[in-house]
């Protein structure tokens, strides 16, 4: 399945481009998230960011669906 | 109740001007202000960035929320996205009630909650040239237990 995946902060930097869109067959977001996490050397662990489907926070185990928008969002730091 | 994002200066005495209200007794704002040091090195310009599509929701659930731990009348968030320059505006609270107890309260409550839950990033830019993201906000918050709200 396709899914799109969004970049920000660091991790934006790091892929050096804000969003892609990858073929995946594991559907847990850990999965994904250690294929980018090793091709982009990201320096946080799974469990340091939190997780978004689709413009909604949403819990680390949810199981990813084909055309599912997912982002890792690393610790925030507005204000 | 009132949430946005903008890569325009921040102007308070407009802000202010759309909380007016004649039943509400107390306002209280806060600003947050690009300072030019951080953690022993000279900062010379941030760069926010921002989830956008997820920013409002997260800001409208802490303006509830802190509606009604304080019975506030009105609220509103207003921060800055892209890049900005020591003394600029970054974020603006803005939040009135009936009495003036509730507005400091809701207004610490607010920004402390805005820096550790809306989807949002900075990075600081160093005289010497080189930059880091932030990665965490040691922002002297106040143990959240001293924020809730007693009626005596």
């Amino acid at each position: 399945m396709k899914v799109t995946v969004l970049y920000f902060a660091q991790l934006a930097d790091l892929a050096d481009k804000p969003e892609e869109t990858l073929e995946i067959s594991d559907s847990s977001p850990a999965a994904l998230y250690q294929q980018v996490k090793q091709r982009y050397h990201f320096p946080h662990t799974f469990t340091q960011l939190q997780v978004a489907i689709n413009h909604e926070l949403s819990a680390h185990q949810t199981a990813l669906k084909d055309g599912d928008t997912i982002a890792f969002l690393p610790p925030m730091t507005g204000g | 109740m009132h949430f946005s994002l903008t890569d325009q200066a921040i102007e308070p005495s407009a802000l202010r001007k759309t909380l007016l209200s004649l039943s509400a007794g107390a306002y209280c704002s806060y600003e947050g202000w690009v300072r030019d040091h951080n953690e022993g090195k000279t900062v010379t310009a941030l760069h926010y960035h921002g989830y956008a599509q997820l920013a409002p929701a997260i800001a409208n659930t802490i303006l509830q929320e802190a509606q009604q731990k304080f019975s506030l009348e009105g609220a509103a968030i207003v921060h800055r996205m892209g890049p900005l320059t020591t003394g600029d505006i970054a974020v603006w609270v803005g939040v009135t009630a009936h009495h003036r107890g509730d507005t400091f309260l809701a207004a610490r409550y607010i920004i402390d909650n805005v820096k550790h839950r809306l989807p949002i990033w900075k990075k600081e830019i160093y005289s010497d040239g080189t930059h880091a993201w932030i990665e965490s906000n040691h922002c002297g918050c106040a143990d959240p237990a001293n924020l809730e709200h007693h009626h005596h």
